[in-house]
């Protein structure tokens, strides 16, 4: 037990939403309706609207954090002060499945984005431009 | 040898594994009726009908050729796991979101449903 508050090592997870497929080819745009799209994937994440654009999001999200702790208590009982060292690492990555539809429902883009197959350490020592 | 290195070795192990599990679950929930949404017919039902049905949404969204009420009920499931030098802890989040789409006179033109939430799972992080 003497270990404890020593060295510590913690991780976390957060998962929210169901796996998002790559659509490949399987919407037209000019062709493919708001209608087609519910039908096929069901209730989006969200629902925004930009000028004269509508857009349906699909969204999964998961969260990862690792973090260790270094501690020595012992010293607080014989000199009043101790050292303590820790570092985390939280990375949130989403993937994200986005139609823009135009004022008549039809998809005029679509954006598909699957971050959460990136390494955990390349996206967390990765620099912001990269 | 092996006996003289056993006793210490298999306390070390079991002080080590020493800790708690804990299961959670967080609901902002209560499901949606299968019934009502069978009653639901595109070019006929109105928002007024929708909110009569659902009770009010938990969002709207004005669109460029009409309005989206959207329902939103979620489940979140939680396992934490503390021994000695390690904690690890995972949630599992899944909701029960319905779209409903309005022209500008209120009229459902469609709908999208995503029952997900009883999805929610516990399980280790890994």
């Amino acid at each position: 037990m003497s270990f404890s508050g020593c060295l510590s090592y913690q991780y976390e997870r957060r998962v929210e939403g169901v796996e998002i497929k790559d659509p490949a080819d399987a919407y037209s745009l000019g062709k493919t309706t708001i209608g087609n799209v519910l039908c096929s994937l069901g209730a989006p994440d969200e629902v925004h609207s930009l000028d004269n654009t509508d857009l349906l999001v699909y969204q999964r999200s998961l969260f990862q954090e690792n973090g260790l702790s270094l501690g020595i208590p012992v010293f607080d009982m014989a000199t009043g002060w101790s050292v303590k060292i820790s570092a985390a690492g939280a990375v949130t990555r989403y993937d994200t499945l986005i139609f823009w539809f135009n004022s008549q429902g039809t998809l005029q883009d679509i954006v598909f984005e699957k971050a959460s197959g990136r390494s955990y350490l390349k996206t967390l020592f990765s620099k912001q431009n990269d | 040898m092996i006996r003289r290195y056993f006793f210490p070795v298999t306390i070390g192990f079991i002080l080590l594994c020493t800790g708690c599990f804990v299961f959670g679950t967080s609901k902002d929930y209560h499901p949606f009726d299968p019934d009502d949404l069978e009653s639901i017919q595109p070019g006929i039902t109105t928002a007024t009908d929708i909110s009569g049905l659902f009770g009010a949404p938990t969002s709207t969204v004005e669109l460029s050729n009409g309005n989206a009420y959207i329902y939103h009920r979620s489940v979140a499931k939680a396992t934490l796991i503390w021994l000695v030098l390690v904690s690890f802890a995972n949630y599992d989040t899944q909701v029960d979101q319905i779209v409903f789409f309005f022209d500008k006179n209120d009229l459902l033109t469609h709908y999208g449903a995503s029952l997900n939430a009883d999805k929610a799972g516990y399980g280790l992080p890994f």
